[in-house]
Formats: C-alpha cells, structure tokens, sequence
C-alpha cells in the first residue's frame, strides 16, 4: 500500500474513526462526566488559596512558589523517588521470575498460586500488623534469619535510613497481582512457538529470551507504567503505618500532600502539589511509551 | 529427512535421558522455591487466624506464639454479633458483583477501540486515558463529591458502582495490552469474511481474552471488597455500610479488639479465598491461540 | 459458546441482584414516607462520633435514651471512624464542602477546635448557647476554657481525662526503692530511671523512665513546664525559646544517657503507633510512664495482676505542683448544619447529672460536670480518685488555643524527633520548627 502522506481524511479513515471513538464511548461520556470538572477544578484550586469549604482567593502562582521554598517538599520528592527507583524494578523482576515458577507443570498449582494472591486480598489492617511483627527489631523473623547469617538487622521501621527499605521489602507482598496478569499472558504463548524450539535444540534460556520474554512484554510495559504511576503516588502504607516517620523518612509526596489538603487545610497548596506530580508522572510515563517500542513485541505484529 | 532423523536417533535418546535427570533436579528446585514463597505469603491468613483465636490477655506478649493457648471460637459469634455482619456483608456483594459486572464489560468494549480498530486520534486519546491515573485522588475528592451530590447520590452504593459502567483506565490499558498480544489476523480474516466489529469482539476477542477477563473479574472483587475510602466518603446509613467499614468499628478510643477485629477479617477474606480458588483453573487453563479459533 | 453462557449467567445473576436491592430500597422508601407522614414534625438529626467500645455505646445509649422521651426529635447517632477530622481521611471536609455536614459532630481532640473555626469549617456557639441560657457555669474551669477560640465559644465538653504518673511497684521492690512513694519532681525521676533501667550483655532488659513514651508529647510537657508561650499574637515563637529548650534539653539528657538507637529499638520492638497489643509498662520493659487515666480501665483488662500505683506528675522544674494535662472530647456544630439548635437540645440533655455520672464511670473518664464527677462511683477507686482530685483541684493545663497551634504541634513533633535521634541540638532543632511552622502557616494563607 502506498502511505500518501496526505493530510485530508480519507472515507476510510473517517469510518474508522467512527468505528473507533463508537468503541470508546463509554470511556470518553465517563470522562466527560465524572472526571473533567474535578480535574479543571483542582487546577484552579492549585492558583488559589481554598480550606476546602469557604470561597477560594485567587493568588496566582504563590502556591507554586513556596513549593519550591518548601524544605518537606524536596523531603518528599526524595523519599518518593527513592522508593519508585527501588521498587518498581524490584516489583517487575520478581513478578515475572514467580510467574514462570507458577508457569510450570506443576501439582497444587492451584494451591500455590491461591498462596501467591492472599496478601493481596487480605485486609490492609492485618498486613500491616503482621509486617510491624516482621520487621520488630527485637523479634522479628526478618532480623532472626539475619541473624542466621550473623549478620544483625536494622531498626526497620524505627530506623529513619532503613524505614524506606522497609515499605519496599513490605510492597513486594503485593506482587500476586502482577503475577497473575502475566500468567495470563504465559497461557496465551503459543505451544508450537516451544515446539519448533526444542526441536531447534534449543535450551531454557533461549526459549525464556526469545519466546517467552518477547510474549509478554505488552504485560511487562502495563506493570512497568502502572507501578510509576502507583508508586510515585504511594500513601496508603506510610499513612496507616509510619505516618511520615521517624522524622521525616517515609514522609512520602501523597501524604505530604494529604498532609496538606485534610490536616492544614491548605487546599490550594495541595493542589500545586498534585499537579506538579502530574506533570512529572506524565513526563515519565510519556519517555517510557515511546521508547516502548524498542523492546515491547506486540504478537500482532 | 528420515536419514536426518535416524542419523541423530543416538543423540536424541542420549539427550532425552539427560534431559530427564536435569528436568527433576529443575522440578525440585521448583517446588522447593515455591513452598518457601508460599509460606512466607500464607503468613498474614496463619496470623489472621491465629490472633481471631486469642483470648485478650493473649494478645500481650512480646514474642508471638501461633498456637493459642485458649481457642476462643467464640470470638467469631462475637464478632458477627457485635456489627451487623450480614447487612454489611450483603452490601459489599451489591457493591462488588455489579460495580465487576460493569466495568468488567465496559474496559473490554473500550479496550477493543483502542487496540484493534486502527483510527486517528487514538494514540492521543488513549494518552488521556492515562493522565487521569496521574493526579493524585486526594485533590478531586472534593470536586467529585459535589458532582454526586448534584446528582443526588450521596449516601447510596451509586457514586461506587454506576462509574464502573464507562470503564476503568486501570483494566482498559491492561486489557488493551493483552489484546494486542493477539495477532492481527484473527481479526483481518473475520473482517474480509464481512463479520462487522461488534461481532468480532464477542465472537473472536471474548473467547481468547478469558485468562485476563477473569483476571480483571477477580481484581475487581477483591478491590470493591476491601474499598475503605469509597464506602466512607459517600455512605451516611450504618445500614448501608461495607465489610471494610465495618471492621473500622472494631477499633475502640483507647484499645481495640484485636482478636475480634481478626475473627471478623477472617470471615470477609474466606469468601474471596474460595472465590479465587476455584475459579482459576476453568479460567487460566486451557486456552491457546493455535487451534482455538473455528475454519 | 462457552463465553456467551457465561455473561448470559451473569446478566442473570445481576438483574437478580438489582432488582432485590431496588426492592429493598424502595419498601425502606416506602416505609420512610409512611413514617413521614404519621409524624411531620419529627426532626432527624444525624450526630457523628468517632468510636466504638465502651466510649461508643456511650453515644449510641445516649441517642436511644432520648430519642425515646423526645416525639419530634430522632437523633441518628452515626459511627464514623475519627469523626472523619482524624484517621478518616477527609470524609468531614468533603461532606462541610459539599453542604451535607452532620447536625453535630464529636471528636477525641479539643485542640483541633482552633484550625477548624479559623478556616469556617465549624460555628460559633454563643447566641445559640445564650438563647437557651448556658454560660459554662456548671463545667469545670479547664473543660470549659478549652473550647473557647478568639472570643468565641466553639464547641461543647462531652467528657474529659487526664494525664497522670504510673509506676510499676513491683519493679521498683527489686531495686531496693519504697514502692509507696513514688517521685514528686522530675528530678527524682531522672534519679530513679537510673537505678530501674536494666543492661545486659549490652542489651537492655528495661528502663526506668523515658520521656517520650505514652502521652508524653511535646506540647503535653510544655504543659506540665508551664511554657504557654510558644505562640503569641497566632506566630509561633519557638526559635530562642527558653522553656521549649529547656524540656529538649531534658528529654535528650536521656537520648545521651542510654544511646538513642538502642532506645528506639527496644520500644519499636514493643507497641507502635495505635497497635495497642504490647504496652511497655504493663510487661514491666518499663517502670514509670506518663498516660491517661484510660490507662487504668484497660491495666484492669488486660493485667488485673500488675501491682503499680498511681500518682500526680512529678512536678517539672518551673512548673506548678500538682498538674496534670487535659484530655478531652468535644462536641461541635459544622458550617451548613441543618438543625443545630435540635443538636445542642440534645447535647445539653446529656448534661443532666446522673446521666454523666454513669456514663463518666462507664468509659472511666471525668465527666465535664462538675456536680456529676463528685457523684461518679470510680471515685471510690482510689486510682481514679488520683486522677479525679487532680481534674477537680490541681492545675490542669491544655494547649493554648490559638489558629497557629496545629501547625506549631507539628514543627516541634519534629523538632523533638531530631532532638531525641541526638540529630539536632535543642536550638537548632527549634530553629528549624520556627520556620517549619512559619512555612506552614504561609501555606494555609495565614
């Protein structure tokens, strides 16, 4: 087919258009309804001074302004890149390494895999009890299997330079979700893939990096996106278990940011803050889609 | 070729039997690594259990012990006597199954527009998709409350589940990833046999995107099921109150009922456990592109 | 095929399902409008607290008990985790903002009364209060000075506590101290924590006494040092501030005594946070704290063998004898509430004297009433008498209430954080929370 670069719409690209936005109408009426109001309207917070009830004050780009003079704003940019960095990478690889565990012709699959998945749907409160026992410098069974190797473990928690550490070690819990999505990707590698492979002679290594690895980069790229979006926003843990500390340490950006919107009442700050994440998030995510296609093979290609 | 075979017929047998020694070293050290993940794993539900069955001076000691040393079963009557377990419980079904049956179908529907029907103005659009995952909740809370309040949906399920209906960006970006993981041709061969959009997304897409259908089937229920913020926000009525709102009123002024609170927890996970459980095989196993599709 | 069974299976099970809660929904509808139309002229308020366990079912009896002698008034009493101001993420502002507040709402915390008034997230009480002809009188002095903030009156005592000194008695048989005179100054403290703290193998067993546990929080002490200054004309004056200085001095006196990382981790070992479950003092790792008298109820509870005593604080250096610090409940009106004079016809009804007796004993707290707290039976424990005598004839001090306040207590949180970790001596740490407040405030448009 000859590409015209042509700038007018062709018949059958105005179908497809048709075609395309008629699939994504519930989307995009959701969008309009539910979610462009309250986005414009935070942007306008983010220029205001607002407590969240009585009529804001519009004050231009101060907000903005004693953001950047704000100390616990860095604190928290920091202590939010720092986690995203460490457990992003650390998420995706062992995500994938127990989904190809899970992928094998194994008994009680169905056991192990119910076993991978029940952190995940256990309630906050309990995983986060259990983990404060964990972590217990004192009697913790993280710091006992330290110790069988002499080594002595960290405050954890109470230590402001292993607390981060700890949330990491504490969030891996959580990979059951990824696994199972790559799971579901694993099933759909076609079997005669494997096949012609092995009687190529090829050898595990080469089928996992040239067969199995290549399939399920479309689910590597949805974790790798999500896990940005997810971690840079990080709060529900440091709320209910550190609440920012020990000084400062886990104080992470989201919950500065609550800090700022239901506890000081600074509205209008908050809102800054939201929409710098935003921009900086968008950048992100914007990089990792376009170099994508450098390493994502889509299997309908 | 059959001298090819026959020539190699040596070394084929020698490497089957190599094969067969370094696959149940392999195998074993499989097993071996899963059961120490799975323990490790299974310890927030051991723990949950354990705690439900405590008296309350067992609760204090400083190196926990699994095993206590009183069963308390009578924990779990207190627990269900103590809130009204059963109201809540069928308000989270109400929440969980209809909110999973919307958005479920909804993120499908859209997921298919933005990975298999080729239209300008899509790579853009889905971008948009995406940048509404990227402000934090925190600051359209407000705003949104005021848009269901103009609606009139305030305390009620409402502002939870009918939103579901117009899809998620959390489950239509996965969706859409998995779809176009499925080549092309599926597609481009129903279409030159006529078959128009809609009917190749339920007749050919649906089948073959059951593993993440069932994937998103079960993240939902789990996520509508320990929801906290939502049920808060916008339910008034104890009556109308979720499992994970409940479990809040364990938590008295200056102690809370720890082993109650567990019975409690224990009883709102089982259902999904067994959920999940019994679910997967049907729904992970057996699908394969090659040969899966009729003609 | 398989697919096309499955989502007509589940279309079924969905219509099912709709169509059952509609039914519900609509003969709850159906019953409401016939109850409304029986008795227009009920009025339904909703009252939100924050609790559950005894404190809770305070409230909830409370609604019950009037809403049974009171035709045209229903109190909806609602529990909602924190009142939703605290722990609850937000769900009090969404609902203030989006108009939909309820009639009446109680909180753990009296200081959160200032930051709420000066945003207008609350009303003022007094024409109200003056119309039905309440001026405090029959409150005690602290309860009712405590919820007054620029002139105004914003908010009501529901019952209040204090903080008082625990010792372990047995421990302190074992050292060889008079287990029946326990420290009056702080100094004695400092000198007994020495002889009660325990190392060995380089590894602490207990200690004696540590500063910052249990309630001991920095505006708590400043309290019990008699330092009020740390705000004036609503700025935070902490930076240079002799009285806070002093108090850091003291607390890192001890982060120097027995090396501040070995502290830390020996209490984060026990309780952290809200997990209530290992409470230090009552598995003897430690022989004297400062905590609120609740303290009492749950030592009943979970180790009725724990021989201990109960006793005023020490008296600080500069501070006066026999104080204590105050905790208390409030209740108080949200902007846009719909029936807020039904709402204080309800709050004074529970003021009646009995009532508060009983319910005082039951959540083992004092009730703001002066008549009723001599009524309550737990004066005859001799515990509670302790913390009792010291509400009613000691001197009890709360944080100054002013619109700077919220944001002071939580620079000088860190700023006590940093001295404890020996980060940051006393001044620096000071310093360093002057500006943090004033940043704070500069943020809230202040």
């Amino acid at each position: 087919m000859i590409s015209m670069k042509s700038k007018k719409l062709t018949k059958y690209d105005i179908k497809n258009i048709k075609r395309g936005l008629f699939f994504i109408s519930p989307w995009l009426i959701g969008f309009m309804v539910f979610t462009i109001y309250p986005f414009i309207a935070s942007l306008i917070y983010s220029f205001s001074v607002y407590n969240g009830v009585t009529a804001s004050k519009f004050v231009g780009l101060k907000n903005y302004i004693q953001l950047f003079q704000d100390p616990k704003f860095y604190t928290a940019l920091y202590n939010t890149f720092y986690y995203a960095i460490i457990a992003v990478p650390l998420g995706i690889v062992l995500g994938v390494l127990v989904a190809l565990l899970l992928n094998q012709p194994i008994k009680f699959l169905s056991f192990f895999r119910t076993a991978i998945y029940i952190p995940v749907i256990v309630p906050t409160v309990a995983v986060s009890i259990l983990w404060i026992w964990l972590l217990n410098p004192e009697v913790g069974l993280i710091n006992w299997l330290l110790s069988l190797f002499g080594i002595k473990g960290p405050g954890w928690l109470a230590d402001p330079k292993w607390s981060k550490m700890a949330l990491i070690l504490m969030a891996q819990w959580g990979i059951g979700q990824s696994v199972l999505i790559y799971l579901s990707g694993l099933k759909n590698v076609p079997k005669e893939l494997y096949e012609s492979a092995d009687i190529d002679g090829a050898n595990g290594f080469t089928k996992f990096f040239h067969i199995t690895l290549p399939m399920i980069t479309p689910l590597i790229l949805y974790n790798l996106i999500m896990g940005v979006i997810g971690s840079l926003q990080y709060f529900t843990q440091a709320y209910v278990m550190t609440n920012g500390g020990p000084m400062n340490s886990t104080l992470f950006y989201a919950l500065y940011l609550f800090q700022n919107a239901f506890q000081f009442l600074s509205f209008g700050y908050a809102s800054a803050m939201a929409w710098i994440l935003f921009i900086i998030i968008a950048i992100i995510v914007y990089i990792l889609l376009k170099t994508s296609a450098r390493w994502v093979f889509y299997g309908g290609q | 070729m059959n001298s090819q075979i026959f020539g190699n017929k040596k070394s084929i047998i020698e490497t089957k039997s190599h094969i067969s020694y370094g696959r149940t070293v392999k195998m074993i050290f499989v097993y071996l690594l899963l059961i120490i993940i799975s323990i490790f794993f299974l310890m927030p539900l051991v723990w949950m259990i354990s705690t439900s069955l405590k008296p309350l001076n067992e609760l204090y000691s400083v190196t926990p012990h699994f095993i206590p040393k009183n069963i308390m079963w009578s924990n779990y009557k207190d627990a269900v006597n103590s809130i009204p377990f059963f109201v809540y419980l069928r308000n989270t079904l109400i929440y969980a199954v209809v909110a999973t049956f919307g958005v479920t179908v909804s993120s499908f529907i859209v997921a298919y527009g933005f990975s298999k029907i080729d239209w300008k103005g899509r790579e853009f659009l889905f971008f948009v998709l995406l940048m509404t995952m990227m402000l934090p909740p925190q600051v359209t809370m407000i705003p949104v409350y005021i848009i269901f309040k103009h609606l009139g949906w305030v305390n009620s399920l409402r502002p939870l589940i009918i939103p579901s209906f117009f899809g998620s960006p959390f489950y239509i970006f996965l969706t859409r990833q998995f779809m176009l993981t499925i080549p092309n041709e599926f597609c481009d061969s129903a279409r030159i046999d006529g078959a128009n959009e809609w009917q190749i997304l339920w007749k050919i897409m649906a089948p073959m995107c059951r593993p993440i259908v069932w994937t998103i089937i079960v993240f939902n229920i789990v996520g509508t099921w320990n929801d906290f913020m939502g049920p808060l926000i916008y339910l008034n009525d104890e009556s109308k109150y979720t499992l994970s709102l409940g479990l809040q009123q364990f938590m008295g002024a200056h102690s809370t009922l720890w082993n109650e609170l567990m019975a409690a927890s224990v009883l709102t996970t089982i259902p999904m456990i067994i959920l999940f459980f019994f679910s997967q095989k049907t729904m992970l196993e057996g699908i394969t592109l090659s040969g899966g599709i009729k003609q | 095929m398989f697919k096309i069974k499955l989502k007509f299976i589940s279309l079924i099970i969905c219509m099912l399902i709709i169509v059952s809660s509609v039914s519900a929904c609509s003969s709850k509808g159906s019953n409401n409008s016939n109850a409304q139309k029986e008795s227009k002229s009920v009025t339904q308020i909703t009252v939100w607290y924050p609790w559950s366990g005894p404190d809770g079912n305070v409230i909830k009896q409370w609604a019950e008990d009037f809403n049974k002698t009171h035709p045209n008034i229903e109190v909806n009493a609602q529990l909602v985790p924190g009142s939703g101001i605290g722990s609850s993420q937000g769900k009090f502002h969404t609902a203030v903002a989006g108009g939909n507040p309820p009639d009446a709402v109680l909180y753990w915390d009296y200081s959160s009364i200032p930051l709420l008034a000066s945003q207008g997230l609350i009303e003022p009480l007094d024409d109200l209060l003056s119309g039905i002809k309440e001026d405090g009188s029959k409150f005690t002095e602290s309860s009712w000075s405590s919820v007054k903030f620029d002139g105004k009156i914003y908010g009501l005592p529901e019952m209040t506590s204090v903080l008082v000194f625990f010792w372990n008695k047995d421990m302190f048989k074992n050292v060889g101290l008079d287990p029946d005179k326990p420290p009056t100054t702080l100094q004695e403290v400092d000198d007994m924590a020495q002889k009660l703290t325990l190392k060995q193998n380089g590894k602490y067993v207990h200690f004696g006494f540590i500063p910052w546990i249990g309630q001991g929080t920095p505006l708590s002490w400043a309290g019990l040092f008699g330092v009020q200054d740390y705000v004036v004309n609503d700025k935070p004056n902490l930076e240079n501030n002799t009285g806070l200085e002093k108090i850091l001095e003291w607390e890192a006196s001890y982060s120097k005594k027995y090396d501040p990382n070995q502290i830390n981790n020996f209490f984060a070992a026990l309780s952290q946070n809200n997990a209530d479950q290992n409470d230090p003092f009552i598995l003897g790792k430690v022989a004297m704290k400062v905590d609120g008298m609740w303290e009492i109820a749950n030592i009943k509870q979970y180790a009725p063998n724990l021989n201990y005593g109960v006793a005023p604080i020490p008296t600080a250096p500069g501070g006066k004898e026999n104080s204590s610090v105050l905790i208390e409940n409030v209740w108080m009106i949200p902007k846009g509430a719909k029936h807020a004079s039904e709402a204080l016809q309800f709050i004074e009804w529970t003021y009646d004297v009995h009532r508060q007796a009983d319910a005082g004993d039951q959540v083992f707290n004092i009730s703001p009433v002066k008549e009723a707290a001599k009524l309550q039976k737990i004066n005859n424990d001799p515990k509670a008498k302790v913390c009792i005598d010291l509400m009613t004839s000691g001197h009890v001090s709360f944080s100054v209430q002013s619109k700077a306040t919220f944001a002071i207590k939580n620079a000088l949180d860190n700023a006590f954080q940093a001295a404890q970790y020996l980060q940051k001596t006393p001044q620096e740490a000071l310093k360093q929370a002057q500006s943090e407040a004033e940043q704070t405030l500069a943020q809230q448009g202040q």
